[in-house]
């Protein structure tokens, strides 16, 4: 996904040229979007995303500006969180990975993505068990 | 988890937040939430919802309105209140309410003194101001229930 932005009303306007910042680092005109794909991309690493690097972008955004919420439907509306779902089976072995290093709300992702659901009713809520159902349910279908 | 910060710093969720109205007395911790935490938990979250992820002692799906929540801690012996006066004999808690959204719940431990937990961060002991007007809204809905003797 490109990262980028346009700045409106660049130092010397008679250019009348917006400058495009990517990731604070490049700059480009913007009569050259093809230039700034390709500069975008190499500013991720020169080449496709790996899911496990996609999703810890997600992730590190989703919990810097959740980290205060209690509303579990608010974490869940959050956009990177729809980003989440939105790579669909491919973000599987990322949360399962994820949850492997610390429980964390994915269980509403991964129920989306895999119209699964190991946790039992009366788990609701415990993140260590859910957690714990989760990895194990992941480890039978080796995702991890 | 295990990691522990000495003050929250002042941010749009916390606008009203300063070193003088607010001490950090846990460390960070996903387990529970605010609303476990008004409740007496710290091993599972509480939220009222129709997604399975939380504990809610009502079994129908329910809103996050200041309804639900007020019927949820009446089964724990709470009955709505009119204020935050101290009385040394009432538990009391407060519900921070967002344009009729509950968004946090806090415990009275004395006269402007409350304790919160912060969504997956500390449990900080504060005045009711220091977590106003922020992303967790205004202090609304009051409850109490005799202590135990």
């Amino acid at each position: 996904m490109l990262n980028a932005r346009y700045v409106e009303s660049p130092p010397d306007e008679s250019t009348r040229n917006r400058i495009v910042q990517v990731r604070g680092h490049r700059a480009v005109s913007r009569t050259a979007p093809l230039l700034l794909t390709i500069r975008a991309s190499f500013a991720d690493g020169g080449g496709e995303e790996t899911p496990d690097a996609e999703f810890r972008r997600y992730e590190r955004k989703w919990k810097r500006e959740t980290c205060y919420m209690s509303s579990l439907s608010d974490k869940y509306l959050h956009p990177s969180y729809a980003d989440i779902i939105g790579m669909g089976q491919k973000a599987i072995g990322p949360i399962l990975r994820s949850l492997q290093r610390e429980p964390n709300d994915w269980f509403y992702a991964l129920r989306h993505i895999t119209k699964a659901n190991p946790v039992l009713p009366q788990d609701a809520g415990d993140m260590r068990v859910m957690t714990q159902r989760w990895l194990k349910w992941g480890a039978q279908r080796g995702y991890i | 988890m295990g990691r522990r910060r000495k003050q929250i710093k002042k941010c749009a969720d916390f606008p009203k937040i300063n070193k003088k109205n607010h001490t950090v007395t846990s460390d960070q911790d996903r387990a529970y939430n605010c609303i476990a935490f008004a409740a007496g938990e710290t091993h599972r979250k509480w939220w009222p919802a129709s997604h399975p992820d939380a504990y809610w002692p009502i079994a129908l799906p329910q809103p996050d309105t200041p309804d639900a929540f007020i019927k949820a801690f009446q089964t724990l012996g709470y009955a709505v209140c009119a204020d935050d006066s101290y009385d040394p004999a009432l538990q009391k808690i407060v519900f921070y309410v967002v344009f009729g959204h509950v968004k946090h719940a806090a415990i009275q431990l004395g006269p402007n003194k409350w304790a919160s937990k912060l969504g997956d961060c500390e449990d900080i002991q504060h005045k009711k101001i220091a977590i106003s007007e922020g992303s967790y809204g205004v202090p609304t809905v009051y409850m109490a229930r005799r202590k135990a003797s």
